[in-house]
């Protein structure tokens, strides 16, 4: 389900060239020395996906291949590792002494196939954990990427954003939402669903702790907004949400 | 205290038919129970939402209920020797606000937006007052102010006034702390109105959904670059403004489409203003002449009561009104708006010309040439509004249910029984009496 890159709904926002090119940016872990993910789209966040699963898994390197490199896909990127591991990379080997994700433009021909996974990692509960993250690792890069279109379609007004960005100096402690959805939640949508996919440890659990976040801002505005982040990831809402009446005692942005 | 029911001859100072989401089951109800007067004003509300309009001065215009103008908002008499500059009423303005500070210690709160509007009256204060007499003043803002204008932000407010958070504070929270709250949101109306920008610059969309002849299309291609000229009279878009009118049969949340709007109404809602230009008073020419008029007299109460009536929980409606000052309302602007039309002085060619005189206004003081060159208009107020808490009991109610006020300011809740009983006895009783 979300092993999806070039076909993905998400894809389609970048009008990109990657559509016949599956792994743009690939996803490495220096521990296992496998990748475990790979996707088409743009590679800024890529960066912040990696972010997102650091905390499960230290020292991911995204690794940006050029045309040259292998075609490797969801499915199978687990067979491929780098074929050069002496790459410096927010001042450490791309090994080891991180936590911190890194992301790095690799050389030609710096993916080479493996015959199996390592010993550790081989037919054994380690590979069954490291299945479950990469499954969750998928499913992130297209939450992640949803998110990140709702929130530029549908925050019309991303005033915290501004505020931190250009007025730090200049602001006198205004009020300054993260968007205007206006419900219960008081950190913004968009940084609701990070912290969500940040802290969750599968897709269902992240799926059902957004599906709440929507129940309890369930306003005029995130109406459009969910519903929007749901197509993206191709899948259904909630039923209850589908048929949930609008909140509206927030207001929707008509009053006057 | 228990206010006393509406009466059917009561008369109105403000209504409000407003598809807000909250008061939408009302007005879907009250449709499809009302006659085609009474379809016409709620029709009108989903066209134009909301309908909240009034003419300020004896051009014909009908209203569904009694209606009464407040006296602070009645238009000014023509005077077509009227002579001033755009400059020269600004700096006017600025200075009553001069003699007010020294002669009472009068205290503004000047609601600021970084929009074209509400920086006139910063910059013309800014030019007018010493630096002691500037010290009486108050901007009230948030941050999509300083998005709009971060380079007069950072270089004429931050740190040179008291800084007031809009978001935060409401009417009556600056009323009550003594202020006297200064808004610019009338000041589209001196102008014109994005209403009449929308059609200049995309009419062919609305061309081709009325089917009309290529002929025809390439008579308007050929006329309407010429919106601004007093010898292409608005009527010569007569079909063009039905169609813009007329109610899009799907209407998304909150303005929910009828499956067979009127499809009389476009043409009709057309008669209706063209008859309140043909009676004016004052000659009204062109097709920005009619858009600005719209604006100018049946538009502009709610633009000047608004945010007593829907940013202001606490204070009553007759002080609110009457406390906040309307900065457009001087009546050496709303002159200057009658005079200056065709001149090149509202509007230019394109959206970012639009309030000309203002742009060159600000540019003479700041001289920032993007501001000039780019600013487009913005809804500037509603990214306040949108925020707050609109359903919860207040002293003067929810705000989502208020539909208006009476003549002696009594606030009018949607959810009472004898104000649904007025709405529907004076929308069941409301005939089209300027057109077929």
């Amino acid at each position: 389900m979300w092993n999806k890159t070039f076909e993905a709904r998400t894809a389609n926002f970048h009008m990109n060239a990657f559509k016949k090119r599956s792994n743009a940016n690939c996803y490495y872990s220096p521990g296992v020395d496998r990748f475990f993910a790979v996707d088409t789209l743009d590679p800024y966040t890529a960066l912040e996906i990696a972010q997102l699963l650091s905390g499960k898994m230290p020292g991911i390197a995204v690794c940006i291949l050029g045309v040259e490199d292998a075609f490797l896909t969801n499915d199978n990127c687990h067979n491929f590792t780098l074929s050069e591991k002496q790459v410096f990379a927010t001042g450490a080997s791309i090994l080891f002494s991180r936590q911190i994700p890194a992301i790095r433009r690799f050389p030609p021909n710096s993916v080479v196939k493996t015959e199996s996974m390592p010993l550790d990692y081989k037919d054994n509960a380690h590979f069954e954990v490291f299945l479950q993250f990469k499954q969750y690792a998928q499913f992130v890069i297209q939450a992640w990427h949803a998110a990140k279109q709702c929130d530029c379609i549908f925050n019309f007004m991303p005033m915290e954003q501004y505020a931190n960005n250009f007025f730090k100096e200049l602001d006198p402690g205004f009020d300054t939402p993260a968007d205007n959805v206006n419900g219960e939640l008081k950190t913004g949508v968009t940084n609701e669903i990070r912290k969500i996919l940040y802290f969750s440890n599968t897709h269902t659990e992240a799926l059902e702790q957004i599906a709440q976040m929507w129940r309890t801002n369930n306003t005029p505005l995130s109406q459009a907004w969910r519903t929007q982040f749901y197509n993206l990831l191709e899948i259904d809402p909630p039923t209850d949400l589908l048929n949930a009446e609008i909140d509206i005692e927030r207001y929707s942005g008509y009053l006057l | 205290m228990e206010q006393q029911p509406l009466s059917l001859n009561d008369s109105l100072y403000f209504s409000s038919i407003n598809f807000n989401g909250y008061q939408n089951d009302f007005w879907t109800n009250t449709y499809n129970e009302t006659g085609t007067g009474g379809k016409f004003a709620i029709d009108l509300a989903r066209r134009l939402n909301p309908n909240r309009y009034v003419s300020r001065n004896a051009s014909e215009w009908t209203n569904p209920w009694p209606q009464e103008i407040i006296p602070k908002y009645a238009m000014v008499d023509y005077d077509p020797t009227f002579n001033l500059s755009f400059t020269e009423v600004s700096d006017l303005k600025a200075l009553d606000f001069k003699q007010r500070i020294n002669s009472k210690n009068e205290r503004f709160a000047m609601m600021y937006s970084g929009g074209i509007d509400s920086t006139i009256m910063v910059v013309a204060l800014l030019k007018n007052l010493t630096a002691e007499e500037l010290k009486n003043i108050s901007i009230c803002t948030s941050i999509p102010a300083l998005v709009e204008n971060p380079a007069f932000w950072r270089k004429y407010i931050y740190g040179k006034f008291e800084i007031i958070d809009s978001m935060t504070n409401k009417y009556h929270d600056l009323i009550l702390r003594g202020y006297t709250p200064v808004t610019a949101d009338d000041g589209d109306c001196i102008f014109g109105t994005v209403f009449g920008i929308g059609l200049y610059h995309n009419w062919m969309p609305v061309a081709i959904r009325a089917g009309f002849t290529e002929e025809r299309k390439a008579q308007i291609a050929q006329r309407i670059t010429r919106f601004n000229d007093p010898e292409v009279h608005y009527s010569e878009f007569k079909d063009l403004l039905s169609a813009y009118f007329a109610v899009p049969p799907n209407q998304k949340y909150p303005l929910v489409g009828q499956a067979n709007p009127d499809p009389e109404f476009g043409r009709r809602l057309y008669d209706k203003f063209a008859r309140n230009c043909e009676t004016a008073g004052m000659p009204i020419r062109s097709l920005h002449d009619f858009f600005w008029w719209l604006i100018f007299n049946v538009k502009m109460l709610n633009c000047g009561v608004r945010g007593a009536l829907y940013y202001n929980d606490l204070v009553d409606p007759d002080t609110a009104i009457h406390a906040i000052e309307n900065w457009y309302m001087f009546p050496g602007y709303q002159h200057w708006s009658m005079n200056n039309n065709n001149n090149g002085q509202k509007i230019l060619g394109s959206a970012a010309t639009y309030k000309k005189a203002g742009r060159d206004y600000i540019y003479d003081f700041d001289r920032n040439p993007w501001y000039k060159t780019f600013k487009l208009k913005l809804e500037s107020m509603a990214l306040n509004v949108v925020r707050q808490e609109i359903n919860v009991d207040l002293p003067n109610g929810r705000p989502s249910a208020r539909f208006g006020i009476t003549s002696d300011y009594r606030l009018l809740d949607i959810d009472k029984p004898d104000v649904q009983e007025y709405i529907r006895h004076h929308l069941n009783n409301f005939q089209i009496t300027w057109s077929e």
